[in-house]
């Protein structure tokens, strides 16, 4: 079949609703998408674990260090999960997960501008549970219709896990807005610090180029405003119900229009961090993911030497026999 | 505490302390890998086992606690370094991975000789939990030993940073054995089984056997220990370890977290 008859036999499967799996014929513009959001999104996983893994060692209690702990384990896990997936997409290109994970470092990808922050307190640690996972799962919930099969079905497992993430974050900043003075000052200050980078977070009301692309092959198939209204509905009266106030007096919601007003973050600083990782926390936290995987890859090579080496000894009492 | 008399509970009390302490500074010191494993697989690994740890720590702890001890989180937050019985090796800064693999493959043939010894306790509330950690805990020596071969095998590399990584662990060997004072108690509590003597020289002919196998050089004598860790004398390193744990828990000693 020619191109331009594979390409309208592709979108009609698309627009009728029908998945595409990892084996199936897709246009080269599809897969360099999916392989942008998917390698974009487990890198983010990954680099997430930073501002929280900083606070298991400092876990007030024995069940929130457990809890902590499980809950970076389980990010590490979905960047491993999502890295499978853009690695089978990748595999054209001849990419896999050494040069997956070299992008980061080399600042071929980038990660969710939330991760660039530095998280202070340990209501930080609550409030990136509360806040960043609560908003991850409304940009997950939609990413569960994604065209692309895989994808779907392994963010269903993803989704489960952040919301018990997101409870784990609830419970954590609850104990703060009951405790003592010092504890809800704590709160307030880590509220403050992450509601505009969650603004940021959705993306521009005017969506980029790929942005609208995904919406077109139904990758993604909410709006990048639909989505920060959503987060901005579910969260308002939650803050609030804590005792806890929103920093921004703008926010006001239209009784016409039942939109939320806010104030634009500033869109120019926060794509200025992304893009050239300039944040507060960045080139520490790249630090620290380039001593896990370049400092380390004697060992991935020890390891992978050694599977040969246990290998070859197989085969050659096999062909002994 | 049943039909425990007084004495049993208070040498078992002295038994199970250090057991507590190994697994908890153990699963903290763990849990600083987190994100910085040298693969992904190998990150959810570690943190898994992290997670047992604090979580056997956590049973040992109950266990004193119904023993008479304070609670659970008391004995953890609130214990100056002095009052821990961790063995030195277990609370030092973490060594790169071929240490942390050597510290902790070394660790767990001791650990799996000492659960043996102590399923010989006519206390079940402790024999029962110790059977359920074993189980945990054999995974946790298979891991460590299987990571352990790969690193002696692997590539000149990683045979030659395996064998520094030992070395550096030897030298810290000296506490781990040690009872303290609670040597004295374990005729008494049917567990002659894990006296210093009767595991030491388990845990050597083991080593020594896998090193030989590996072709690992051979390995020295256990050192005599500069600090008992068993006796509550520590490096700063503790300090500062527990500093660290506790300073969010010192905002509010007995507020809600």
């Amino acid at each position: 079949m020619e191109d331009t008859g594979r390409m309208a036999a592709f979108m009609a499967r698309i627009e009728s609703g029908e998945k595409i799996e990892a084996t199936d014929w897709m246009p080269e513009e599809y897969r360099n998408l999916l392989i942008k959001q998917i390698h974009m999104h487990g890198i983010s996983e990954i680099m997430g674990a930073y501002p929280e893994k900083e606070w298991v060692p400092k876990a007030p209690t024995i069940r929130r260090k457990l809890a902590l702990n499980a809950k970076v384990q389980d990010e590490i896990g979905h960047g491993q999960m999502l890295l499978r997936l853009a690695e089978d997409l990748s595999r054209p290109y001849g990419r896999g997960r050494e040069e997956l994970m070299d992008d980061v470092l080399d600042g071929r990808i980038k990660f969710h501008n939330v991760f660039h922050m530095e998280a202070p307190t340990w209501a930080d640690a609550g409030v990136i549970g509360f806040l960043v996972d609560g908003g991850a799962i409304i940009t997950q919930a939609m990413l569960l219709d994604s065209s692309y099969a895989p994808y779907a079905r392994m963010l269903k497992r993803i989704v489960a896990e952040e919301s018990f993430h997101m409870q784990h974050g609830e419970a954590v900043v609850l104990a703060l807005a009951e405790g003592n003075q010092a504890q809800r000052e704590m709160l307030q200050g880590a509220i403050n610090r992450w509601w505009a980078p969650m603004m940021f977070f959705f993306g521009p009301t005017q969506m980029g180029k790929s942005a609208e692309a995904m919406m077109g092959y139904r990758i993604r198939t909410k709006t990048n405003e639909e989505l920060r209204q959503k987060f901005i509905n579910r969260y308002v009266p939650r803050i609030r119900a804590l005792g806890m106030t929103i920093p921004d007096a703008e926010l006001r919601l239209d009784p016409a229009t039942q939109e939320w007003h806010y104030s634009q973050p500033d869109w120019e600083l926060y794509n200025a961090m992304v893009r050239n990782n300039t944040g507060p926390r960045s080139q520490a936290r790249l630090a620290l993911r380039r001593q896990a995987h370049v400092d380390q890859r004697w060992v991935r090579e020890a390891m992978n030497a050694a599977a040969q080496r246990i290998a070859n000894q197989g085969s050659e009492r096999q062909s002994a026999m | 505490m049943d039909n425990l008399l007084q004495g049993a509970a208070h040498g078992l009390m002295a038994v199970i302390k250090p057991i507590a302490d190994d697994e908890w500074i153990l699963g903290h010191r763990g849990s600083e890998w987190l994100a910085l494993a040298p693969d992904l697989e190998g990150d959810m690994a570690l943190s898994s086992i992290s997670q047992d740890n604090l979580g056997h720590a956590q049973f040992y702890y109950e266990l004193l606690h119904s023993l008479g001890l304070p609670s659970a989180d008391e004995q953890v937050y609130l214990r100056t370094a002095a009052e821990w019985t961790n063995a030195h090796l277990l609370e030092v800064p973490n060594h790169d991975w071929a240490g942390t693999i050597a510290l902790r493959y070394l660790y767990q043939v001791f650990d799996d000789i000492r659960h043996q010894g102590l399923l010989a306790s006519p206390y079940q509330p402790l024999t029962d939990g110790v059977r359920k950690i074993r189980r945990e805990a054999q995974y946790h020596l298979q891991h460590f030993q299987t990571g352990f071969e790969m690193l002696a095998i692997g590539t000149d590399e990683s045979r030659q940073r395996l064998i520094e990584g030992v070395n550096q662990v030897w030298e810290m060997l000296g506490d781990l054995f040690s009872w303290g004072p609670a040597e004295a108690f374990l005729p008494d509590l049917g567990l002659q089984g894990v006296s210093e003597k009767v595991v030491k020289t388990a845990w050597m002919d083991r080593i020594e056997a896998q090193f030989r196998h590996l072709g690992l050089p051979e390995p020295a004598a256990i050192p005599q220990p500069a600090l008992n860790g068993r006796l509550g004398q520590h490096s700063e390193a503790l300090a500062d370890l527990l500093d660290e744990m506790t300073e969010v828990r010192r905002i509010g000693l007995s507020a809600p977290w």
